[in-house]
């Protein structure tokens, strides 16, 4: 660990730079995520000062390049996909100097042990400090292999004591319970807990952390937050996309692995916390497992009353006919795989017993919107009589995506001499309210994981209480099959959806 | 209630005395207030004869109560000018740039005599945030360990800028932080390139020099050398939020006047006085 002397100069200055210098390795370098938004997000923190002065990026793949084909490659990639700046100039020479590549087969301890040479030679020329970052960018199934790799080759945390040595895991850790607990096994062989940074880069969007923010900086919402005043919430993730040439990942994974058990219940923890005692990354981790652990995973014989899964057929998105889910590439084509999940889930805590959470994602929907609606009870007396009858009750939104804010409803009194009561909304949009696009996810991970600050990333005991709860779901659905496809392609999702729950919210 | 209502942070006050600036002041007020909402009231003396009090009054009826006022003084004069202790009354932020205008010397000491006389802290001077990048670059070098010790041992310093705001500002915090009297230090501070901006700057030890400078044809990318005894390859690093927008934005966000902001000023009153002796 580089020794940090106290520099007068750094006194009251306001600096995002990152103190600690590092390599940063991505397994994986040649694929789609590196390159449409790991490297751009790392040009992306160079280009506003962020990364620390004594910074490498090391590429690690299949494809074959020397060091300078691959920095020919990032140049190309980050001239398509850049969101910043375009490399060029003297910022872009002093980057490129920073970046080296191994062409590796991921089961060869040679290649990794060229990679130690290399992170050896970042330490010794570039001033890296011993501290590296290893980034997971590859399909999940390699992981094991890369982390016995790692071990083999000397890099493990052990072997390097003179600095930190992390490692970024994308998610899905795990198909179900068992896989997710066979890789943690073969993570922690390696790297403890305060190492590992599972990664759901929904957790580093700008309005999800705007949820923290919204509760706690505000004293008006937490006296209602509970279920005294609390009638339901839904989380939504919905798309309007299909598969996108994924269909080989999804067709394995489905709509309850890809999005519920992580994104979606992870905006469950959020709204459902506690206020955690501080900002730490523990304290507030801690909270969110309180929510999951509150949880109790449904019956097998009570899946069909609290889950509902969908698979698209052909139909309209836009105006634009689209094919079945079955008819994408890779699928299989009696695929029973999922591409909508809704479940029901209760907190089982003093603040939120009895109060539904109602969760659904899916593929192919009528419009795509992230989003929590905290819907509140309806008002107790009939004050204006049969005009009470028309009353909504207020319903406030946390909008996550396409448009990122917050909108509260209420009822309010048309002008008149008669009572008529309308419901409005009051909306509030980050985007035109504070004029600023929010950086993306992935910029902000990143430096949080070279930062050391693990707030946003999930911890195990989290990770393993969301596969626990969805299990005997999963378990249910794989022993029986499904009349599929059951949605129309541009729908609501569906029809079995609106019997788990009657009042979800129009998509 | 509208379903388009608008957030509203702040009243953001802009006092300008010169027709030709009002477009560009409105301007820029309305690009800052799309990304931070307030009410913004354009204050114009130009072609008014009402007095101080008659300002202020107006002005207080439009201010939005429960957010902060912020006023942003664009005015030619600043503390000679009785319109400003009036306005400044109002205001929660003072918002200026010492390096407006002719870009002579003259604001930063009517500034300095501000402090002097104990006035209200919360001053933001846009001349003093534009050096945030350079500071955060000048501190970069020492931040490796093996340079920080040279730190004790800067003999002299030389500033390229374009207006002499920056210039002294530059120097009062690099004495203010290293503890420099003025004849203890050799210092140059050379005029040169477009006001408000800086160009290059040097610190020499007896071994080393440590140089950031404009690489670029643009101005916005610095790079950094190290050369001597113990040199390091050149890094470069690009010059943001440098518009006036970004460095009011800067003033409004801050929460207060600093101590190495009064620090700063202070060890800039003395660089001054020995220059004018």
């Amino acid at each position: 660990m580089t020794a940090t002397l106290p520099n007068p100069l750094r006194e009251g200055l306001e600096t995002r730079r990152i103190h600690d210098p590092c390599t940063i390795v991505f397994f994986g370098a040649s694929g789609d995520l590196f390159k449409r938004m790991l490297l751009p997000s790392i040009y992306a923190l160079r280009q506003r000062g962020t990364l620390p002065t004594n910074f490498a990026l090391v590429g690690f793949a299949r494809s074959k390049y020397d060091d300078d084909g691959f920095r020919a490659y990032c140049k190309e990639q980050l001239d398509q996909f850049a969101y910043d700046a375009k490399p060029e100039g003297a910022m872009w020479d002093d980057f490129a100097k920073c970046i080296r590549y191994v062409t590796a087969d991921f089961d060869d301890t040679t290649h990794f042990e060229q990679l130690k040479q290399i992170l050896d030679e970042n330490d010794r020329d570039l001033k890296t400090g011993g501290n590296r970052l290893f980034y997971l960018s590859t399909p999940p199934s390699v992981f094991p292999g890369i982390i016995d790799q790692i071990q083999k080759a000397g890099l493990d945390p052990r072997s390097n004591p003179k600095g930190w040595t992390r490692i970024v895991v994308e998610k899905p850790f795990g198909t179900d319970l068992d896989s997710a607990r066979a890789l943690q096994t073969e993570v922690e062989k390696v790297f403890a807990e305060g190492q590992v940074y599972r990664i759901d880069h929904y957790l580093g969007k700008e309005p999800v952390q705007d949820i923290m923010a919204l509760r706690f900086a505000n004293v008006i919402f937490e006296p209602i937050w509970n279920r005294n005043y609390v009638q339901s919430v839904q989380i939504t993730a919905a798309e309007t996309l299909g598969v996108e040439g994924r269909g080989g990942y999804y067709d394995n994974a489905g709509a309850l692995r890809d999005m519920i058990q992580n994104h979606v219940m992870n905006l469950l923890a959020l709204v459902a916390m506690e206020p955690p005692a501080t900002s730490n990354a523990d304290a507030i981790r801690n909270e969110k497992f309180k929510v999951f652990a509150s949880i109790q995973p449904p019956s097998l014989a009570d899946v069909p009353k609290m889950a509902v899964r969908g698979q698209y057929d052909a139909g309209l998105i836009d105006g634009k006919p689209v094919v079945a889910y079955r008819s994408e590439p890779d699928v299989k084509p009696d695929s029973t795989t999922e591409t909508f999940a809704a479940v029901k889930l209760f907190v089982d805590n003093w603040r939120w017993a009895g109060v539904p959470f109602y969760l659904r994602s899916g593929k192919r929907l009528a419009r795509k919107v992230s989003e929590i609606a905290v819907t509140f009870k309806n008002i107790p007396h009939r004050f204006y009589g049969e005009a009470t009858d028309e009353i909504d009750p207020n319903v406030l939104v946390i909008k996550i995506q396409p448009d990122e804010g917050v909108s509260l409803r209420f009822e309010a009194k048309v002008p008149g001499q008669k009572s008529h009561i309308r419901t409005v909304s009051m909306d509030f949009n980050y985007g035109t309210g504070f004029g600023v696009q929010s950086p993306p996810a992935y910029e902000r991970l990143i430096a949080d994981a070279m930062r050391g600050d693990q707030t946003l990333f999930t911890r195990w005991d989290a990770v393993q209480r969301a596969w626990e709860i969805v299990a005997p779901i999963l378990q249910t659905w794989e022993n029986a099959t499904p009349t599929f496809p059951n949605y129309g392609a541009g729908s609501q999702g569906p029809h079995g959806a609106s019997q788990l729950f009657d009042a979800w919210r129009t998509l | 209630m509208s379903s388009a209502a608008k957030a509203a942070t702040m009243t953001f006050v802009v006092y300008v005395d010169d027709a030709s600036l009002v477009k560009v002041a409105q301007q820029r007020a309305e690009a800052l207030i799309e990304k931070h909402p307030a009410r913004l009231v354009m204050v114009d003396v130009s072609a008014s004869h009402a007095t101080p009090e008659e300002l202020k009054s107006t002005t207080h009826a439009q201010i939005v109560p429960d957010v902060p006022t912020v006023l942003f003084w664009a005015g030619k004069e600043s503390v000679r000018d009785p319109n400003f202790f009036a306005l400044n009354e109002l205001a929660d932020v003072l918002v200026l740039d010492s390096s407006r205008g002719s870009g002579d010397i003259e604001s930063l000491r009517q500034l300095i005599d501000y402090f002097a006389q104990g006035r209200r802290s919360k001053v933001q001077d846009l001349a003093y945030l534009r050096l945030a990048p350079w500071q955060e670059m000048i501190a970069t070098f020492f931040d490796d360990v093996e340079l920080a010790p040279d730190l004790g041992k800067i003999e002299s310093v030389e500033i390229v800028a374009g207006s002499p705001a920056e210039q002294y500002y530059l120097l009062g915090w690099l004495a203010s932080r290293l503890n420099w009297t003025p004849d203890a230090v050799k210092h140059s501070l050379r005029t040169q390139g477009k006001p408000r901006r800086i160009y290059d700057v040097a610190l020499k030890s007896a071994n080393s020099t440590y140089r950031a400078c404009i690489e670029d044809g643009n101005g916005r990318v610095v790079c950094l050398n190290v050369l001597g005894a113990k040199a390091r390859a050149q890094h470069c690093e690009t010059l943001h939020d440098l518009s006036i927008v970004a460095l009011v934005e800067k003033a409004i966000l801050r929460p207060g006047t600093s101590d190495v902001y009064r620090a700063t000023l202070d060890a800039a009153h003395a660089f001054l006085v020995c220059a004018a002796e």
